[in-house]
C-alpha cells in the first residue's frame, strides 16, 4: 500500500513548493513571539495593578494569619500575599478550631475578594438607577434621613443584620438602642434557635451545645448535616477522621436521615428514616434503654420531669417508632444496645435536624437520649455548655426620652410575644408587617432577604414600600440591587474585626480578621460607617458610639482577653497583647472548659412535623438543604463553588431535584426536566433520580436562581425559597427549610 | 532556493527575543564584592525571599536606597550613572519594574524555600555564575536546568523524585 502510494505520488511542482513554504512559515512564525513559559515578562509585570503593590518588592510574598468569614464557623486561615495580591488561602494549623483544615468555601475566599462584579463604591439611586456618589454625599443623605426621623418615630428604623455575632453586629444593635428602635432583627435566627430553645428547656441554658468529641466511642447523628451545611462541618470533618483513624478502638458514626448526604456517605451505618422523625427514633431508643434498664440511673434520677418522660417513651415502643420513622422495628433495640455498649455516645442534632416544625421536640428528645446514655454529665465524651471568650464589655447605653419611647413600642416582627414568645427575631413575619406598616428606613447588613428567605417576591414587594433601603453589602445581590443607597463594606480580607467562631467548641476561641490586602475598591468597613453616622446624627447617639474607628471599639472589647491573663497569649502591655493577637489570628483557652450543667429537665411531648399542603394534592415532602458550597446562596458569585459536586451523583454547575424512583413520574431519567409545585410556588429544574433517597421526599439545594450577585451567580439553577411558605416555627419563630409538601410532574424541554 | 528561504526564515524567527531594558543596569559582580557591616553582601540580601518563600523576589527600590540614598560610588571618585538612576527612579515614585531573567516553565514547581532555605543549596547550583555578571544580560536565560539534572540532584540529596513533587 505504501509502495503503491509512493509510486503514484506526482512530481513536485512550483505550486507544491509554495504550499510547502507557506506551511513551514506557518509552523515557524509563532516562534517569533516568545512562548508564554519563555516570556520573561509574562508573570508579575503583566498582572493588573492592585492597590498596595507598591509596598512590595517584585515577587515578595508575605503570609498573614486571619479568620475566614465565608461561613459562621470562623476557621483560622493563613493568606499568602504576593506583590500585594492575595493568591492563596489555607487553614491555620495552630488554630484549635480547624487545625489547618479548611472548607471549600474558605478556599474560594479569593474569588469573593476579586469578584469582578463587586460594588466599586457608594451608590445612590437617582432616576431609578444606582449611580456612583462620594462617601460624603452618601453618608450625608443617610444621616439627614436618620436625624429627621428620630424625633418623630425612631421605631420606624428597621435594621436587619445577616450576621449572628460579632462586634460590628453589636455596634449596629447599639446604634438601634441609642437611636430608639426595637427593630433590630438578627438575620439568621432560624439556624440555631430551636436547639438553643431546647437547651433552655432541658438544661436551663439558652445556648448551643458543645461536645467532648475526642473521647466518644460512637456518634449518633439525628438528621444532622455534620459534613455539609453545619457551622461545625470543618471542625467535625477533622474530628470524624481523628475518631476513626487515630485510635485503637475506632469510633462509629451512625447517621439517621432521609437523604444520602455526605454524613450518610461517610457513616459506618446509615438508617434511612422519614423526614422530620429523628426525634421519634430517639424516643424509640429511649424506650428500649429504659425498658431494658440500660440507662444511667443516677443521671436520670436527678433529672426533672421523669414521670412525664416515662409516659412519653411508653408510647414509643419499637414497633410504633418503626412505623413513624421507617426504620425496621428490630433495628431499634439492636441499636439501643449497641449504643449502650459503646458509651460514651454523642447524640447530635443541628440546624438541618431542626429545619422542621417539630425542631424543639426533636432536639429535646436527642438531649433526653444523651442523658439516658450518661453523655450529659460525662466529662470525657459528653455534652457541655460552650464557653465564651472573656471579652470586656462596652459601657451601657444611656437612652434619652426619645429612645425610651421608641424602644417601648412593639417589634415589627412580633418576636418576644405570642405566638413567638421564645423568639429573638422572626424574619418570616417581616414582609407582612412591613406591608402593613412600612418603616421609614431599613439598614441591611450582609443580609439578602429578597433572595435568601422564604417567599422572596413578597420580600421584594415589602422592601419596595420602604422609602429608604440602605445596603452595606460589598456585592450587588438582589436586595442591594433594589436598595436606594449602597454603602459597600470591605470584604473580610480587607477589614479588621473580631471573628468569634460559631458555638460548639469545648474551649473558648476568639479569632481576629485583619486586612491582608489593601482595599481593592472605594469601600469602607461598616463599623466605621456606623460610627460616622452616629457622629452625624449627634448626641445622645454619638455619645453611645464614641470611638474614632470601629477598630478602637473592637480592641476595647478584645482587651478583656488580655485582662484575663490566660490562654494562648499572655502579654504585659495591652498594645503588645493586641499586636500578638493580630499576628497570631486568634486567642484560645489553653484547656477545655469545665462542665456547667446543673440540671436536666426531660421532655413530656413529641409532635410529628407539620407540612403545608394537602397530602392528596402535594404527596411529597420538600427537603430544601444548604449544600456544602452554596450555603444559603451567598457563595454563588464564586465559580469554584459551582464546580463542586456537593453530593455523590450530582453534577457541577447544576442544581437538581433529587427524587426517589418510587415517586418519579413514569420513565423519568436523571437530567429530565420536572416541575416542582408547592402551595406557595412552582419551579422547573432538572431531576436527579436517586434510589438512595427515602420515598416520599424531594430534595432541592438552596443557592441557585440568582437574578443578581454578578456574572457567576446569575442563571445557575432555581431558587428553592420560592417554594417555601413564610411560616415560622411556633414559639421560636425560626425559619424552616422543610415545611411544605410538593408535587412533581414531568416538564417538556 | 526554496530550502534556503525556509532555512533563513527559521533562523530569523528562532532567535531568542531581546529582553526589555532593565530599569537600572545592575552590576551583580560589583555588589557581591561589597562589604557592609563587616560582611560581604550575599544574594539573599536583595533576593530576600530565597530562603523563606516560593519566589526569591527582586529588590524594591527602598532596599536600594538603604545604601544609595547618599552617593556611595561617587565618594570614591567613580562616576556613577547607575546610582543616579536609582535616585531618579525614587524621585519618580513609580514601582520599579525589574525584568525577570530566569524562570522555570509554568509546569515546574520549584520553590526557593525548599532549595535554599531547607536544602541550603548555593544559588549558583541552579542559576550559574550570576555573581560574575557585570551587566544585565540582553537575552533571557531560557532554562535553568534540564530535568535530568534536577533528578540527579534530588537523588544525590535524597529528595523526592515523585512526579507530583515538582509538577503540580
Amino acid at each position: 500500500m505504501t509502495h503503491r502510494h509512493t509510486a503514484d505520488r506526482p512530481a513536485p511542482t512550483r505550486r507544491c513548493a509554495l504550499a510547502g513554504l507557506g506551511a513551514a512559515a506557518a509552523a515557524v512564525l509563532p516562534g517569533c513571539r516568545p512562548r508564554s513559559h519563555d516570556d520573561p515578562t509574562s508573570r508579575s509585570q503583566r498582572k493588573p495593578y492592585v492597590p498596595g503593590a507598591e509596598d512590595y518588592a517584585t515577587y515578595e510574598e508575605r503570609w498573614f494569619a486571619s479568620s475566614c468569614a465565608q461561613c459562621p464557623a470562623a476557621c483560622g486561615i493563613r493568606v499568602r500575599v504576593v506583590e500585594g495580591r492575595a493568591v492563596r488561602i489555607e487553614g491555620n494549623r495552630d488554630n484549635p478550631l480547624n487545625r489547618g483544615g479548611i472548607g471549600v468555601r474558605g478556599l474560594s475566599g479569593l474569588q469573593a475578594l476579586y469578584d469582578p462584579d463587586r460594588v466599586p463604591g457608594p451608590l445612590l439611586r437617582r432616576a431609578g438607577a444606582l449611580v456612583p456618589v462620594s462617601w460624603d454625599e452618601a453618608l450625608g443623605v443617610l444621616a439627614a434621613a436618620l436625624r429627621e426621623l428620630r424625633p418623630r418615630a425612631p421605631e420606624r428604623l428597621l435594621v436587619i443584620s445577616g450576621q449572628e455575632r460579632g462586634f460590628v453586629h453589636e455596634l449596629l444593635a447599639r446604634l438601634c438602642t441609642a437611636y430608639g428602635t426595637p427593630n433590630f432583627v438578627d438575620g439568621a435566627p432560624g439556624h440555631g434557635a430551636p436547639l438553643a430553645r431546647a437547651m433552655e428547656l432541658s438544661l436551663g441554658v439558652r445556648d448551643l451545645p458543645a461536645f467532648g468529641w475526642a473521647h466518644a466511642n460512637a456518634i449518633l447523628s439525628l438528621e444532622a448535616g455534620l459534613l455539609e451545611d453545619a457551622c461545625r462541618s470543618i471542625y467535625f470533618a477533622r474530628l470524624a477522621a481523628e475518631l476513626r483513624r487515630d485510635r485503637v478502638h475506632r469510633a462509629q458514626l451512625i447517621h439517621a436521615g432521609p437523604t444520602f448526604d455526605l454524613a450518610a456517605f461517610n457513616a459506618d451505618r446509615w438508617l434511612r428514616i422519614h423526614p422530620g422523625t429523628a426525634g421519634a427514633l430517639a424516643l424509640g431508643l429511649c424506650h428500649v434503654v429504659m425498658r431494658d434498664g440500660l440507662y444511667d440511673t443516677e443521671a436520670v434520677d436527678r433529672a426533672g420531669g421523669l414521670a412525664g418522660f416515662r409516659d412519653l417513651v411508653a408510647d414509643f415502643a419499637p414497633e410504633r417508632a418503626a412505623a413513624i420513622t421507617g426504620v425496621p422495628a428490630a433495628a431499634i433495640p439492636e441499636l439501643a444496645h449497641a449504643l449502650w455498649e459503646r458509651r460514651p455516645v454523642l447524640t447530635v442534632v443541628d440546624e438541618r435536624s431542626l429545619a422542621f416544625s417539630n425542631g424543639v421536640d426533636t432536639a429535646r428528645a436527642a438531649l433526653a437520649l444523651s442523658t439516658l446514655l450518661g453523655a450529659v454529665e460525662n466529662g470525657g465524651g459528653g455534652l457541655r455548655i460552650p464557653p465564651s471568650p472573656p471579652y470586656a464589655a462596652w459601657p451601657a447605653v444611656a437612652a434619652d426620652d426619645a429612645a425610651r419611647r421608641g424602644l417601648a413600642t412593639a417589634r415589627l416582627d412580633g418576636a418576644g410575644r405570642a405566638p413567638y414568645p421564645a423568639a429573638r427575631a422572626v424574619l418570616d413575619t417581616l414582609p407582612d408587617a412591613i406591608l402593613a406598616s412600612p418603616p421609614a428606613i431599613a439598614l441591611l447588613y450582609h443580609a439578602n432577604p429578597a433572595y435568601a428567605r422564604a417567599q422572596p417576591r413578597r420580600w421584594r414587594d415589602a422592601l419596595s414600600r420602604i422609602p429608604l433601603v440602605v445596603s452595606f453589602s460589598p456585592f450587588l445581590d438582589e436586595t442591594t440591587a433594589a436598595a436606594h443607597l449602597v454603602l459597600p463594606d470591605h470584604t473580610y480580607l480587607e477589614r479588621f474585626e473580631d471573628a468569634t467562631p460559631a458555638p460548639g467548641l469545648p474551649r473558648a476561641v476568639a479569632g481576629i480578621r485583619r486586612p491582608v490586602v489593601a482595599p481593592l475598591h472605594d469601600t469602607r468597613p461598616t463599623g466605621d460607617v456606623v460610627l460616622e453616622l452616629a457622629r452625624r446624627i449627634g448626641d445622645p447617639v454619638a455619645r453611645a458610639l464614641p470611638w474614632p474607628t470601629a477598630r478602637d471599639a473592637i480592641e476595647e472589647r478584645l482587651l478583656g482577653l488580655h485582662a484575663a491573663a490566660r490562654g494562648t497569649i499572655v502579654e504585659a502591655s495591652p498594645r503588645g497583647f493586641l499586636d500578638r493577637l493580630t499576628e497570631a489570628g486568634f486567642w484560645a483557652e489553653a484547656d477545655d472548659a469545665p462542665l456547667r450543667i446543673a440540671h436536666v429537665e426531660l421532655p413530656a411531648r413529641w409532635s410529628p412535623p407539620v407540612f403545608d399542603g394537602d397530602p392528596a394534592a402535594f404527596p411529597l415532602v420538600l427537603l430544601a438543604y444548604r449544600p456544602l458550597g452554596y450555603a444559603e446562596g451567598s457563595g454563588a458569585n464564586q465559580p469554584w463553588l459551582h464546580a463542586l459536586r456537593s453530593r455523590p451523583g450530582l453534577a457541577d454547575w447544576t442544581l437538581a431535584a433529587s427524587i426517589s424512583p418510587h415517586d418519579a413520574p413514569a420513565g423519568l431519567a436523571t437530567g429530565d426536566l420536572v416541575r416542582v409545585t408547592s402551595p406557595s410556588g412552582s419551579l422547573v429544574l432538572p431531576a436527579h433520580v436517586d434510589p438512595r433517597l427515602a420515598p416520599g421526599c424531594v430534595a432541592i439545594p438552596t443557592g441557585g436562581g440568582h437574578a443578581a450577585l454578578g456574572r457567576w451567580a446569575r442563571g445557575v439553577g432555581v431558587n428553592v425559597m420560592e417554594l417555601l411558605p413564610a411560616r415560622p416555627a411556633p414559639d421560636t419563630g425560626a425559619s424552616l427549610l422543610c415545611a411544605t409538601r410538593v408535587r412533581v410532574t414531568r416538564e417538556e424541554a | 532556493m526554496t530550502r534556503l528561504v525556509v532555512l533563513a526564515l527559521v533562523a530569523a524567527c528562532s532567535r531568542a527575543p531581546r529582553l526589555p531594558e532593565q530599569p537600572i543596569a545592575f552590576n551583580h559582580a560589583l555588589h557581591l564584592s561589597v562589604e557592609l557591616d563587616g560582611r560581604r553582601l550575599g544574594c539573599v540580601d536583595c533576593h530576600a525571599g530565597a530562603e523563606r518563600a516560593e519566589h526569591a523576589g527582586l529588590p524594591a527600590l527602598r532596599d536600594c536606597l538603604r545604601c544609595h540614598m547618599r552617593p556611595q560610588l561617587g565618594e570614591r571618585g567613580v562616576p556613577s550613572e547607575r546610582e543616579a538612576a536609582v535616585r531618579k527612579l525614587a524621585a519618580a515614585a513609580a514601582p520599579t519594574r525589574w525584568v525577570q531573567i530566569t524562570r522555570n516553565p509554568g509546569h515546574v514547581y520549584a520553590p526557593h524555600r525548599a532549595h535554599v532555605g531547607i536544602a541550603k543549596l548555593p544559588c549558583a547550583e541552579c542559576h550559574g555564575d550570576v555573581a560574575a555578571w557585570t551587566a544585565p544580560p540582553t537575552e533571557p536565560v531560557q532554562r535553568l536546568l534540564r530535568m535530568t539534572e534536577c533528578i540527579a540532584c534530588h537523588r544525590t540529596h535524597g529528595a523526592s523524585t515523585w512526579c507530583g513533587a515538582c509538577h503540580r
